[in-house]
């Protein structure tokens, strides 16, 4: 077990020798096969009709409750609700609430000039948009929670948490020592009670299901933790001054403790609420489990294989993978087939379906390659993973009209049919 | 005397020696509360303690102090919104002059003791504002004799306004006509009838510039800016009617925002943070040698600081208690040693490649000769000397001398007229290093505007796009540079482009290539005809340079 500087090797070591059994209290329903659904309702605000009226507004309660209606179409069982657009969160948050999250009233906050993108105010919508949309779920006996993109600052300046802009001292720092506002390091503690409070608001809210998502992870990385509590472990750890090159693999790796040390504590703190609440981690870019290094380790210095070696989270959401183009199907098989196999017995897996390609991994790429229509690629999707053993499927950007009509009900045929249940 | 005596007496020698010593020094200097912050002697300091001027559980931020020095306006969340209240300093009541629904903020006081400030109030969602076509935006208003009326109003937001030392005209950030995440600079006249203009446009993904304010003598104009959002704000100064060429006053390595003059325009004090800093404090900036000093304020985070009127104390806003409070400070101002005038990056020019096509051949010239290039696929050479690239053909230079600007300043430059845009991003010229095979391009993105790019030190893209997409056919120059500090800008036919980016501090070894039209066998087609290429260091010649440091701030006058 490496060294965490947010709990001592004896925390981590008694959390995952005795702590296994309160870890994984979430249960999914018995045997169904799962359809997990992304949803960002920031993607829904600018639908409009051709005649310019817009379908959702979605800073109302019946403007989400259009957006679930929509989302239930492709068959989804488990749905996902984003709770922020970056770290700008989206629902009456007490720990982001000042200074103002709103531009120009900070004016750090360059303001968004999109016609009504620019000028959503979710934090102040009434009722509370996480609460209520969650307890809509519950009430229609779906599976609900949260997706969360958790340091996903990478477009936009008005994105970066209050927080953040109030806490510069605790800014990520690139080698070369510079600063930046758009991430704070896991490498402090009081960053991380931050983040622990946040989701104590979500469990507040009812939150079952808590996706942390790695893929949008604007600065998340190596490459801003050049702080100084990491600095320090390096040289003790090494005795030298730690790479320039935050690509360094041993850099790389250095940092993952950090990050581990950080679900773990997460961990804890959702088995501390008493209820029984899943902890998910979303990976990309995953290829076959060889002993090439992990992308999500590279990117992201994030260690996923040993979050589920030692049991900490409950299910991996496979994201993205990195198919053959001359194989599609069969390395996309080979795939899913790998992942599933290193988790068995230690976690669920979702495999993707994925409309959304900006990746270039997606169905529209699979179509591309294989001259086949949308519909009958996200079936054959949906039934590999199935077919493969997998827990579930996972859509993402479940954007207005982005899967249509035919795909959805291609997924919705195989789900309440021969896929209904686990293999 | 015995040898105890003599020892006593010598202790009281020392122990008076001492406090004469301590109290010359505090004489002298009258350096109650100083603490050297940076390693050389600081030339701002704090004279005696920090007053705490208002309390409660509540927010006062954006402190202006009244020009008859009685009196600060600030803005105040205690009843929930945003409302503006002034606190008298000799009763120490705060008074309420701007409430009710809807946000109060950002106050300015003109010369004869009127206040400006930005009033938004949207009752609507953002469906129903734009179904509605609001005009619920933030505008201008001025309170005068107890009496508030529009000044500007819109479905933009105007904020951080500021009166001119003549009171003639208030100087403001607002994104009226900007369309991405970004603020742009305007002046409004104060007069009747005075229409608002905007004087410097910035419109690209989080760049933009905030809280604009002209010295006291009227000779510069000064503000903060975002060049992208991985940068930092940054402090920039230019001259009234050609902000545009600004000067950089703060690196990007530190944060800094919320500038203020000095009364005597000779300083200016802002919010920042450093590496290291226990959080946001007050710096003071001696803008033309570059000296810089952070205050000791305290405790807790410390921003937005506004001078007194005689410029001897600073009022700023802390957050020690919890809540973010004002508090004054009296400060003393040591003359700052005269500091040789810093080479801008972008006075050192030196073009390292030029295209120079001759009977059909293609080259780059450079210091150490030419470099043929090797064409490929569909280029032809027009009889007037253009070359014509139709889409599937390129030129590509191996090898070019000089084109290996480390992290230091240079730029690209090409006369050319594009056939088609659309179907993806059709690459003009790249540079290809070890460091990135994309290290600089020049390229028409898909919807037809014209891109510069270059590099941060990562490998991830830093890029600044037109104004306008390009006419297809239509002849034009198109240059971009990469300063020094990792900052991008871009010229289309000599006019400064509104997007800026930052960041881009990739240190370039030797170019591997230098390729005009499609890159190798990828895709990005290029389709028209060049007419010039050319590539160096520092900055694009003939182009309008940014003034100096020495220049802008060269006479200040009190």
């Amino acid at each position: 077990m490496k060294r965490s500087t947010l709990l001592g090797p004896k925390a981590v070591q008694s959390f995952v020798a005795g702590g296994l059994a309160l870890a994984c209290t979430w249960a999914p329903a018995a045997g169904r096969f799962e359809a997990a659904a992304l949803v960002d309702s920031f993607d829904f605000a600018r639908t409009a009709t051709k005649e310019g009226r817009f379908l959702f507004d979605t800073e109302t309660a019946q403007g989400n409750v259009a957006v679930l209606e929509h989302v239930l179409l492709t068959g989804a069982n488990t749905i996902l609700w984003r709770n922020c657009g970056g770290a700008t969160l989206r629902y009456q948050s007490a720990e982001e609430r000042d200074p103002r999250v709103e531009a120009p009233l900070d004016k750090r906050r360059l303001p968004d000039n999109r016609p009504v993108h620019g000028w959503l105010r979710y934090y102040e919508a009434e009722p509370d948009i996480l609460r209520h949309i969650l307890g809509v779920c519950h009430e229609r006996g779906l599976q609900a929670g949260v997706h969360w993109p958790f340091e996903e600052t990478h477009w936009a300046s008005w994105t970066f948490g209050a927080w953040n802009l109030e806490h510069p001292q605790y800014w990520g720092a690139t080698s070369d020592g510079q600063v930046w506002a758009g991430r704070c390091s896991l490498a402090y503690p009081e960053v991380v009670a931050h983040k622990l409070r946040l989701a104590d608001e979500l469990l507040t809210r009812d939150a079952d299901h808590l996706f942390i998502d790695s893929w949008r992870g604007g600065a998340w990385g190596p490459a801003y933790e050049y702080v100084e509590p990491e600095i320090k472990r390096w040289r003790a750890k090494y005795h030298t001054e730690p790479p320039a090159d935050a690509s360094d693999p041993r850099w790389c790796a250095f940092v993952a403790e950090t990050t581990h040390a950080y679900f773990v504590a997460l961990r804890q703190r959702l088995n501390a609420s008493g209820r029984k609440v899943r902890l998910m981690v979303g990976v990309s870019e995953v290829g076959p489990l060889d002993d090439a290094p992990d992308a999500t380790l590279l990117s992201r210095g994030l260690d996923w294989r040993r979050l589920v070696n030692e049991g900490v989270v409950d299910t991996v959401v496979v994201m993205s993978v990195n198919w053959d183009k001359a194989r599609p199907f069969e390395s996309t098989r080979e795939i899913y087939r790998s992942v599933i196999g290193f988790c068995a017995g230690k976690s669920q897996v979702l495999c993707p379906v994925q409309m959304y390609d900006f990746t270039k991994r997606g169905i529209p790429s699979y179509q591309a390659a294989t001259k086949q229509g949308a519909p009958e690629i996200a079936g054959r999707l949906l039934q590999t993973a199935w077919e493969e053993g997998a827990d579930g499927v996972c859509m993402e950007c479940v954007d207005y009209g982005n899967y249509t009509p035919a795909v959805c009900a291609e997924l919705r045929r195989l789900l309440d049919g021969p896929c209904r249940l686990k293999r | 005397m015995s040898a105890h005596d003599g020892m006593q007496k010598k202790r009281r020698r020392a122990a008076v020696g001492l406090r004469l010593f301590v109290c010359s020094l505090l004489l002298a200097g009258g350096v109650v509360g100083c603490r050297a912050i940076d390693a050389e002697e600081p030339f701002c300091f704090r004279r005696g303690p920090v007053e705490a001027l208002t309390s409660g559980a509540c927010n006062d931020t954006e402190a202006a102090w009244a020009p008859d020095g009685q009196r600060i306006a600030f803005q105040t969340d205690r009843k929930g919104d945003l409302d503006i209240a002034v606190l008298d300093l000799k009763s120490r009541k705060v008074t309420g002059v701007v409430e009710g629904a809807g946000h109060a903020c950002y106050p300015a006081w003109t010369p004869e003791g009127a206040l400006v400030y930005a009033f938004g109030h949207r009752p609507e969602t953002a469906v129903q504002a734009a179904a509605a076509r609001s005009l619920n935006g933030f505008g201008l208003r001025v309170l005068e004799r107890g009496t508030s009326r529009a000044l500007t109003q819109g479905y933009w937001r105007d904020y951080t306004p500021s009166v001119t030392a003549d009171g003639r005209a208030v100087y403001y950030a607002s994104t009226r006509d900007n369309t991405e995440n970004s603020a742009s600079l305007w002046r409004l006249p104060l007069a009747p009838g005075g229409m608002p203009e905007c004087v410097l446009h910035l419109d690209g993904p989080s760049s933009g510039a905030v809280q604009p304010s002209l010295a006291p003598d009227g000779k510069s104009l000064l503000w903060s800016q975002l060049d992208g959002f991985r940068g930092n704000w940054s402090l920039h100064a230019g001259r009234p009617d050609d902000p545009a060429n600004s000067v950089a006053l703060t690196t990007n390595v530190m944060s800094a925002y919320a500038p203020r003059w000095s009364p005597d325009g000779r300083h200016i004090a802002f919010t920042g943070f450093r590496r290291g800093d226990p959080g946001w404090g007050v710096y003071v900036l001696e803008p033309r040698a570059g000296a810089l000093t952070r205050l000791d304020t305290g405790a807790g985070n410390s921003r937005g600081p506004a001078w007194s009127p005689d410029g001897r104390e600073l009022v700023f806003e802390n957050n020690r208690t919890g809540f973010y409070k004002l508090y004054r400070m009296r400060i003393g101002v040591r003359p700052v040693a005269a500091v040789p005038p810093v080479p801008a990056a972008q006075e050192v020019t030196a073009v390292a490649a030029r295209l120079a096509v001759t009977n059909a051949l293609a080259c780059l010239v450079g210091a150490r000769g030419a470099v043929p290039g090797t064409v490929q696929g569909d280029v032809a050479w027009s009889p007037d000397g253009w070359l014509v690239l139709g889409g599937k053909g390129s030129v590509a230079f191996e090898k070019p001398s000089g084109l290996d600007f480390g992290a230091d300043a240079f730029y690209v430059r090409m006369t050319l007229a594009v056939s088609e845009v659309g179907g993806g991003p059709r690459i003009a010229a790249v540079g290809r290093y070890a460091e990135h095979p994309l290290g600089w391009q020049l390229f028409v993105n898909e919807g037809g505007h014209l891109c510069f790019s270059a590099r941060d030190p990562k490998g991830l893209y830093v890029g600044v796009a037109s104004d306008k997409p390009v006419r297809r056919g239509a002849v034009f120059t198109v240059a971009g540079q990469r300063d020094a500090a990792g900052r991008l800008r871009m010229w289309v036919d000599g006019e400064l482009q509104a997007g800026r980016g930052a960041g881009a501090g990739m240190a370039y070894g030797p170019a591997q290539s230098v390729c005009l039209g499609r890159p190798g066998s990828g895709g990005f087609k290029f389709s028209g005809n060049i007419r010039a290429f050319e590539s160096g260091r520092g900055f694009p010649p003939g182009l309008k340079h940014a003034p100096t440091r020495a220049e802008l701030f060269a006479e200040v006058t009190p």
